[in-house]
């Protein structure tokens, strides 16, 4: 810096703040008795400016380290957002920690064992068991220092179950009071940052829970075939909606020489629980249906019980289920009834439960239920339904209720099986206006074939 | 649901009140399983003021019969609501358990 002086007629050119305080020396000791006293003053000035000047140099080498920190914590904080998923995430944390707290050596712990470090890791041994002594002499501190203050051990998510602790260690410059704020700052981002690595880890795991759930739930409903079968004589409509991917409702049907067997149950419970019951209790049904074709309707009914008992029994629940048999050529329907509803045999202007003659299986073992025999004559149908389907819920929670849904079987000789089966599932549908089925919903309806479509 | 119990030296009471469920079906079991033992192998379930039976709550109702038989015990179901005596009879399942009310006792 140059400085222009002017006087009356001079003008000097200073070159340096020394050769100001010169001038200004010479200037005065001019005036002065004693010469000696304007250069001290000259001197105390010099010291002061010189002062200052060691002050502005450190106080800008004190800024610049700030910054520089404040940009790393920003970059701690960025590991975050960029690499949480990544196995590398932890590591590039404990080097910006390293970093940010100028030690030689990172080292994170995670239930007494060194889980990660950065730096220097020639004395990991020895930092280890300088870091566990201090977590075992003050297990309830959040910051421990030791090893004469050069390392800093500090608790990871205090309020976690995890026991996480990380460890600073810087030797030969040990940590002051003034690193303090810095390490809480940087435990606290570390703290958090780990949280969140580990939420990701749960949502993942829970992620590969649901997607096998899915697909559990998918083969488990796929046991039940979309389409019921085709004969000449027999009009059939079938059709189960689970309440949620999957669950226990189902029905199964074997067509034999001259014969169709079907059975529609609901097993108690919900989802896939029920569902796996479910695809036990299909099979059983088929394989009696096929191995029994000749046997009676309640011989069926005992195979189909002596095979599903005991798991039904081990697992404390029950399946309520109709088994039934309907000849192609004469429409003759043979049906028992282990505790389900509905059941309803439903003829022009008439609709007649077909009550339950023994519990649901799995309650009682060797109870022989009674046969109700009839034949699908004219218009007549057979109606099975299950109980999600009269106890749907509309907004208010009030139930469609087995009352109404036996007036809306009434309609069913007027039309097809599959549009009286389509009919009920649209009447339900409006019904409950959005609420959500609480139960899994089944409808199978057998009617004779010669009908007006 | 509400369930409240009332135990005593030799008899067990339950009581519940509202939709008996899928969702209470594992709060009902852990309720009121622990009050079963060879000791206290009679249970009664105050079933009057129960609005709403589906078949989960049926099949732990069941369970718990078999529960008190092994333990040569029982349940027995007092004073069915309107709703749990329909479920019941729709199911063939009244008959399984015993049944009492203040104004006639069946076995």
């Amino acid at each position: 810096m140059s400085v222009r002086t002017h006087s009356a007629d001079t003008a000097t050119e200073l070159t340096s703040v020394d050769a100001a305080i010169d001038l200004l020396a010479a200037r005065a000791g001019a005036h002065e008795s004693d010469p000696t006293t304007a250069q001290r003053a000259a001197a105390m000035v010099r010291d002061s400016i010189h002062e200052f000047q060691s002050i502005q140099g450190e106080l800008t080498g004190a800024l610049v380290a700030s910054h520089d920190r404040i940009l790393a914590m920003k970059s701690l904080a960025q590991i975050n957002v960029q690499g949480i998923a990544s196995d590398q995430s932890i590591g590039l944390l404990l080097e910006k920690a390293l970093a940010l707290t100028s030690s030689t050596l990172v080292v994170l712990f995670d239930g007494g064992a060194v889980a990660a470090t950065a730096g220097d890791t020639d004395d990991l041994a020895a930092s280890t068991a300088i870091a566990l002594r201090g977590i075992a002499d003050a297990p309830n501190d959040l910051l421990r220092n030791a090893a004469a203050d050069s390392a800093m051990i500090c608790t990871l998510d205090p309020d976690g179950q995890a026991e996480r602790y990380v460890g600073f260690f810087r030797p030969g410059r040990p940590f002051s009071t003034t690193d303090i704020p810095l390490i809480e700052a940087v435990v606290s981002a570390l703290g958090l940052m780990l949280a969140f690595t580990e939420l990701h880890k749960r949502e993942l795991a829970q992620a590969a829970v649901e997607r096998e759930h899915q697909l559990a739930s998918a083969l488990a409903q796929s046991v039940i075939t979309d389409r019921p079968p085709k004969s000449a004589s027999i009009d059939i409509f079938a059709k189960t909606v689970p309440a949620s991917l999957t669950g226990g409702d189902f029905y199964v049907f074997g067509q034999t020489d001259g014969s169709i067997w079907f059975a529609v149950g609901d097993v108690a419970g919900k989802g896939l629980p029920a569902a796996m019951l479910m695809t036990r209790a299909v099979a059983a049904c088929r394989v009696a249906f096929l191995a029994h074709r000749d046997a009676s309707v309640v011989d069926v009914f005992a195979r189909i019980e002596d095979e599903l008992f005991d798991h039904l029994d081990d697992a404390g629940v029950f399946i309520t289920m109709a088994v039934g048999v309907v000849t192609e050529k004469g429409r003759s329907v043979s049906i028992v009834n282990a505790g389900h509803s509905p059941l309803l045999r439903v003829s022009a202007g008439n609709a007649e439960t077909i009550g339950p003659s023994v519990p649901p299986l799995g309650v009682v073992r060797h109870r022989i239920p009674t046969v109700t025999s009839f034949v699908l004559e004219g218009d007549d149908c057979l109606v099975i339904g299950s109980d999600g389907l009269a106890e749907q819920s509309d907004p208010s929670g009030a139930m469609f209720g087995y009352s109404p849904f036996r007036d809306l079987c009434l309609t069913a000789p007027s039309m097809s099986s599959t549009a009286f089966g389509t009919s009920v599932f649209d009447v339900l549908r409006d019904f409950a206006a959005g609420s959500p089925a609480s139960d899994d919903s089944t409808l199978v309806v057998l009617r004779g074939a010669a009908v007006q479509q | 649901m509400i369930i409240r119990t009332e135990s005593g030296p030799s008899l067990s009471i339950v009581h519940l009140v509202g939709r008996f469920d899928a969702h209470e079906a594992e709060g009902f079991r852990r309720t009121v399983e622990p009050l079963l033992s060879a000791e206290h192998n009679v249970l009664r379930l105050d079933l009057s003021q129960v609005a709403f039976v589906d078949s989960t709550a049926l099949a732990e109702l069941v369970r718990l019969q078999k529960a008190a038989k092994a333990l040569s015990g029982e349940v027995i179901l007092v004073e069915l609501s309107d709703p749990v005596r329909v479920i019941l009879e729709i199911t063939d399942l009244a008959g399984i358990f015993t049944t009492e009310s203040t104004s006639a006792e069946s076995p």
